[in-house]
């Protein structure tokens, strides 16, 4: 799902960075305001967790494996501001350290996973109950949300056609989201039974 | 900071270490800008050319070797899946797009081994981005190398020591791994704050 440069058209790429940069100052300005110092080593720490767990791998089928993404896990720990936030420093040194990822392209990959991840999923979660259980859902339904994305904008740039992409990119990620959603669930269950301020500290 | 980020060349004198880092960012910024928008001939030429200098590299520098190969590594997966969706939509795409995404993974691969993560801050603290993005950003590189080896040595324990054959059962150990690593860091980060307030530390990067 995250897509190199290359790929997009540069019209959609300027256009999503601009986007992303937009919401990386809106985000930055809301955490700062509002977030105490002391939860900024833990927004860290959280960030960097979520991208050493991303090279876990959970075996599927026939050698195949996925990952885990974690923006809805770190949009419900911490807020959906200071989770977008993470996101777009977890996939920009994604980038660069891995090149999962373009450069150019960083904007439609952080709206794709970041802001559908940290936004929608903090969203759905909270329309769900707030509730492990309606985390995990949220997981599996933003992951799906942002293959079709993916998709999309694959489609927009003339790459790929959108009847073969989108269900192929939509059921590819299916399998995907099931265990993202498995792994949020049973994650945030067990830190339900943990210190109160970590699934009950400040969010923003 | 070496570990990953292969800063051997930005570390030594070198021409590109000459060039300041504003400067350096904004040209690679540019050559990525060029590529993505290149077409044909320019597509054939510059993917030529920058094939010749990843060579030249390649032979000159050993971390640039892994560097260069991780990055072609990176490209496999998406490459491969959006060459089964070209051929399934047939009368798209072609070509270009795989070419345009080679030769930024070795602008990528050149850039990272020509600045510092270090020097990066600085051009990114001058282009004004947000101090909290920044302290983020070093928290997360600076941890990362960390938590990935704790996850891994617990990974390799769980695999050796689990009898369970279920598949679901694996993935929510391992979630419960993630679980026990993050209630670690969550007591690591109250004595990272303590330390770093000792030090002067109010919430704000400079």
């Amino acid at each position: 799902m995250h897509i190199p440069d290359g790929f997009l058209h540069p019209k959609l790429v300027a256009l999503s960075d601009v986007a992303a940069i937009g919401l990386i100052g809106l985000a930055a300005r809301k955490v700062e305001r509002k977030l105490s110092p002391e939860r900024i080593p833990l927004m860290g720490m959280l960030g960097a967790l979520v991208f050493a767990a991303q090279l876990l791998t959970f075996p599927v089928v026939g050698g195949t494996s996925a990952h885990l993404v974690g923006a809805v896990l770190l949009a419900v720990l911490l807020g959906p501001f200071s989770g977008f936030l993470l996101m777009a420093a977890v996939l920009l040194l994604e980038a660069l350290l891995f090149q999962h990822g373009g450069i150019l392209a960083f904007g439609a990959n952080l709206l794709n996973m970041g802001f559908i991840g940290a936004f929608g999923g903090y969203f759905l979660y909270r329309a769900g109950g707030s509730t492990p259980l309606s985390a995990g859902l949220s997981a599996l339904l933003t992951v799906v949300i942002s293959a079709a994305l993916c998709a999309l904008e694959l489609s927009i740039s003339g790459v790929v056609s959108i009847k073969t992409a989108l269900p192929a990119m939509a059921l590819a990620h299916l399998i995907t989201g099931a265990i993202e959603g498995i792994v949020t669930f049973s994650l945030l269950s067990f830190l339900v039974r943990g210190p109160p301020e970590i699934t009950g500290g400040e969010r923003i | 900071m070496s570990h990953y980020w292969t800063s051997d060349l930005a570390d030594r004198p070198s021409f590109f270490g000459r060039i300041d880092p504003r400067l350096r960012f904004s040209l690679f910024l540019s050559a990525l800008g060029v590529i993505s928008a290149a077409r044909g001939r320019l597509l054939f030429g510059a993917t030529l050319f920058l094939i010749g200098v990843m060579l030249f590299s390649v032979a000159a520098s050993a971390k640039f070797r892994r560097s260069v190969l991780r990055a072609l590594l990176a490209l496999l997966p998406f490459g491969a899946f959006v060459v089964f969706l070209m051929l399934l939509s047939r009368g798209t795409g072609g070509p270009s797009p795989l070419l345009r995404g080679l030769c930024s993974l070795i602008l990528i691969a050149l850039f990272v081994t020509t600045m510092g993560f270090d020097e990066l801050r600085e051009v990114l603290r001058s282009l004004r981005v947000p101090s909290i993005f920044i302290t983020l950003l070093g928290f997360v590189y600076r941890y990362f190398f960390l938590f990935r080896e704790e996850l891994e040595k617990m990974d390799m324990a769980l695999k050796n020591r689990s009898f369970s054959s279920s598949r679901l059962e694996g993935w929510r150990l391992k979630a419960l791994l993630i679980g026990q690593v993050l209630l670690r860091s969550y007591r690591r980060s109250e004595e990272v704050y303590r330390a770093m307030t000792a030090r002067g530390y109010d919430g704000k990067e400079r």
